[in-house]
C-alpha cells in the first residue's frame, strides 16, 4: 500500500512506499502519526503548513467486515485539535483497490480548483475551475458524467471552499450519491484551502493484500461476521430501524437533545424515531438495511424518498434526527431529511448545523419548531448572507455573536445527539476526546452495568470505550462492527484476523495498544497546540443547570475527568 | 386489571400493523401480576430488556407488581448513533 503526496503549490504527485515504521498505523492512528511527523501542532489550520490526511485503515483491501472505512484528518480549523473524521462510503474500498493507504495533499494553491484523479497507475492534477463553486449533488453528477458512473468521489460543496468551519468532505455511497460525510471539525475547509475540489477514484484492480495466513484470515472473517450478525445491535436493531432505533430510548433514558439542550425529553420524539421512519421507507418506496459499503454485513443507512416518491436523501441518521430535530423543536421528519439532503449537498455537518439552528432559536432569531426558518438559515449559509457566513463557522461562533449564553459546545465543536446530563459515561468523552466533543469517540449509550445519571465509573467507562473506539478507527472497521466485541469469543476472531494478516502474536492488549497509541499522539499534538487538560470541561450550564425530566446535572469534576484516557 | 404495554424498536417490529402507536397494546391480567409476568405473556426473554418504566418511571426489577391502568415501556438493546 503506497502513500500519494499531492503538493497543491507545485502541482506535484509521487507515490511512495512508506517506511516499515508506518506498517501497522492505519486509520485514525496513521493521522496521528502523521501529523505528529510532519505538521506543526502551532500551524494554521487553513494555511499550507496544514495537511490534509485521507487515507484507510489497517485491515483496508481485505474481506474483512466494514474495513471499508475511510478516515480524514487534520489539524481542525473548528477546534484548533487534531481531528479525524470518520466515514463510510465506497471511497476507502476503492483507494485500498487503487494500492493507496494514504492520500496526503501538501501546500495550497489559493482560489484554485484542482482536480484529483486516481486510476491503476495513474495519478494526475487536473485544472477543475469549471467545478468550482458547485455543491456535492450537481458536483459527482457532472464528474460521473465526464468519468464514468462507476468512480468513487471525494468532494467538498460550496461551503469548504469558503472556509466554513462546520464544512463536511462528502464520500459517494453505493449509489454514486454523494450522501456519506466526514463532517465533523471542517475538514471541508482544509480542503478547500488547498485549492482541492474533488478527488476522483476509478475502479482499480485490486492491489494485491500480503497475508501472513490467509485461509486463517479467511475463517477468521467467516466467525467475526456471524459474531456481528448474532447480536441484537448489529443484527437486527441497526438493519431494521437504523441509528434513529435510539431516538425513542434517549428521550426515555431523558437524554434527548431538546430546544437546545434544556431538556431531554421532547413531545414529538415518536414522530422522528427509527420506528416511524420504518414506516414512511416502506410506505414511499426507500429502502431501510442500506449498506453504505460493498459487504456491511450491518447495513444500517437508509434511502429516503419524499411525499411523492422521489428521492431524497440516503443515510439520514440518529444524530442528524436528534440535533435538527427534537434540539430544535421540529417533529416533522420530512423537514429532517430536507435539512440533511441541504447538508450533504452543501457540505455540512449536520450535527454542528443543528446545534447553530438551534442556538440561533434560543437567541430569538426565529422561533424553536419552526421547520421553514431552519431550512432558510441553513440556505443562508450557501447564500452567503451576512448572517449565513456567521452560522458557517459553527455554534461557538454563532452563539457569541448572537450573546447566547448557553452554547453547547467542548473546544468549540458542538456536543451529539446525547444529553451529557443524563448519560455522563458519553459526557466524559465529550470533555476529554482530543476531537472535542465527539460521540464517535466513545458513547456509554449501552452501558448496562452503572446508571447513566451515576457519576461513579463513568471516567472508567469513558477510558475504556475511547480506547475501544480508536482502535476500530485505526483498524478501518465500522465502529458498529465492534459491538460484538463484548463477547471474548469475537475478539478472538478479530486478534486471528489481524495476526493472520500481519504476522506475529497478537493479544487483546497489543491489539488495544492501537488505541491507546493513538490517543496518546492525539494529546500530545493538542498540548503542543496549545489545547492542553484545562479545556476538558462541558459548557458551565450543564453542570449547574438541572435536566428536565431527570433533573440530572454534570457532577463530574474537571480534576476528576482528567483522569480518563491517561496515556 | 387493565394495563397497557409500549413497545420500541425490533420488539414492536413483530406486531407489524397491529400495533396503535398512540395506545400501545392493551394487555388484561390477573391482580398481582408481575412484569415477569408480562414480560412472559409476551414471549419477551428478560436478558433481552435494555430499558423498562412503569408510568415513565424506569426501574430493573422485573417482579414488581403492575397496577390498574399502568402504562410499561420496553426496549430491547439498541445502539448506534
Amino acid at each position: 500500500m503506497k502513500f500519494l503526496r499531492v503538493d497543491m503549490a507545485s502541482g506535484a504527485v509521487k507515490l511512495e512506499t512508506p517506511g516499515d515504521d508506518y506498517t501497522l498505523y492505519g486509520g485514525r492512528a496513521l493521522i496521528a502519526k502523521i501529523l505528529t511527523d510532519e505538521v506543526d501542532p502551532k500551524c494554521d489550520p487553513l494555511g499550507p503548513q496544514n495537511k490534509l490526511v485521507i487515507c484507510t485503515g489497517l485491515l483496508a483491501g481485505t474481506n474483512a467486515p466494514t474495513a471499508g472505512r475511510l478516515s480524514v484528518g487534520g489539524k481542525s480549523p473548528l477546534t484548533g485539535t487534531i481531528k479525524e473524521a470518520n466515514v463510510g462510503g465506497t471511497a476507502g474500498r476503492m483507494m485500498s483497490r487503487l494500492g493507496i493507504r494514504a492520500i496526503i495533499v501538501e501546500n495550497s494553491a489559493p482560489g484554485k480548483s484542482f482536480i484529483l484523479k486516481i486510476s491503476d497507475g495513474n495519478v494526475q492534477l487536473l485544472p477543475g475551475e469549471q467545478y468550482a463553486g458547485l455543491n456535492n449533488y450537481e458536483l459527482v453528477s457532472r464528474l460521473q458524467e465526464a468519468y464514468g458512473a462507476k468512480i468513487g468521489v471525494i468532494s467538498i460543496g460550496g461551503t469548504g471552499e469558503r472556509g466554513y468551519r462546520n464544512s463536511t468532505v462528502q464520500i459517494t455511497n453505493t449509489e454514486g450519491y454523494p450522501s456519506r460525510a466526514a463532517a465533523r471539525g471542517g475538514m471541508g475547509a482544509v480542503m478547500g484551502s488547498k485549492g482541492l475540489k474533488a478527488i476522483v477514484l476509478e475502479p482499480g484492480s485490486a492491489a494485491e493484500v500480503a497475508y501472513s495466513d490467509k485461509e486463517k484470515f479467511n475463517n477468521a472473517v467467516k466467525s467475526y461476521v456471524q459474531g456481528i450478525k448474532d447480536h441484537p445491535v448489529s443484527g437486527q436493531a441497526l438493519p431494521a430501524l437504523g441509528t434513529a432505533v435510539l431516538v425513542n430510548i434517549v428521550n426515555a433514558m431523558g437524554a434527548l437533545p431538546t430546544r437546545n439542550f434544556s431538556s431531554g425529553n421532547f413531545a414529538g420524539a415518536e414522530a422522528i424515531g427509527g420506528e416511524n421512519m420504518a414506516q414512511i421507507l416502506g410506505a414511499r418506496g426507500g429502502k431501510a438495511g442500506h449498506i453504505c459499503q460493498l459487504g456491511c454485513p450491518i447495513g444500517c443507512s437508509n434511502i429516503y424518498h419524499d411525499e411523492n416518491g422521489r428521492y431524497l436523501t440516503s443515510g439520514l441518521e440518529y444524530e442528524t434526527i436528534a440535533l435538527n430535530g427534537a434540539n430544535c423543536g421540529i417533529s416533522s421528519l420530512d423537514t429532517i431529511a430536507r435539512i440533511d439532503r441541504l447538508c450533504d449537498d452543501f457540505g455540512l455537518d449536520t450535527i454542528e448545523t443543528g446545534a447553530t439552528i438551534a442556538v440561533c432559536m434560543e437567541a430569538g432569531k426565529i422561533p424553536f419548531g419552526d421547520d421553514k426558518g431552519a431550512l432558510a438559515l441553513i440556505q443562508e449559509m450557501i447564500d452567503s448572507t451576512a448572517l449565513g457566513k456567521v452560522l458557517g463557522q459553527g455554534t461557538a461562533a454563532t452563539g457569541k455573536y448572537l450573546g447566547v449564553k448557553r452554547i453547547p459546545t467542548v473546544k468549540g465543536q458542538s456536543i451529539a445527539g446525547y444529553d451529557p446530563r443524563a448519560l455522563k459515561g458519553t459526557g466524559v468523552t465529550y470533555a476529554t476526546s482530543p476531537m472535542g466533543a465527539d460521540h464517535t469517540c466513545g458513547n456509554s449509550i449501552l452501558e448496562q452495568n452503572v446508571a447513566p445519571t451515576q457519576k461513579e465509573g463513568q471516567v472508567e467507562i469513558s477510558t475504556h470505550l475511547q480506547v475501544g473506539m480508536a482502535t476500530f478507527d485505526s483498524l478501518g472497521m465500522c465502529i458498529f462492527s465492534g459491538f460484538c466485541t463484548a463477547d471474548p469469543a469475537n475478539v478472538g476472531h478479530l486478534l486471528d484476523m489481524v495476526s493472520s494478516r500481519f504476522g506475529g502474536d497478537w493479544d487483546p492488549n497489543k491489539l488495544f495498544s492501537i488505541g491507546i497509541n493513538t490517543l496518546a499522539m492525539e494529546k500530545q499534538f493538542n498540548a503542543a497546540a496549545g489545547i492542553g487538560e484545562e479545556l476538558n470541561c462541558l459548557p458551565e450550564f450543564m453542570t449547574t443547570e438541572p435536566l428536565p425530566p431527570t433533573g440530572s446535572v454534570f457532577d463530574i469534576t474537571v480534576a476528576e475527568l482528567n483522569k480518563a484516557i491517561p496515556f | 386489571m387493565r394495563i397497557r404495554v409500549k413497545l420500541y424498536a425490533t420488539f414492536r417490529l413483530n406486531y407489524k400493523n397491529n400495533y396503535n402507536v398512540e395506545k400501545g397494546l392493551p394487555l388484561a391480567l390477573p391482580e398481582g401480576s408481575t412484569i415477569h409476568d408480562v414480560l412472559e405473556m409476551l414471549q419477551i426473554k428478560p436478558e433481552k430488556v435494555s430499558l423498562l418504566r412503569i408510568n415513565e418511571i424506569s426501574t430493573r426489577d422485573f417482579y414488581t407488581t403492575v397496577t390498574d391502568n399502568d402504562v410499561i415501556d420496553i426496549f430491547p438493546f439498541v445502539g448506534g448513533g
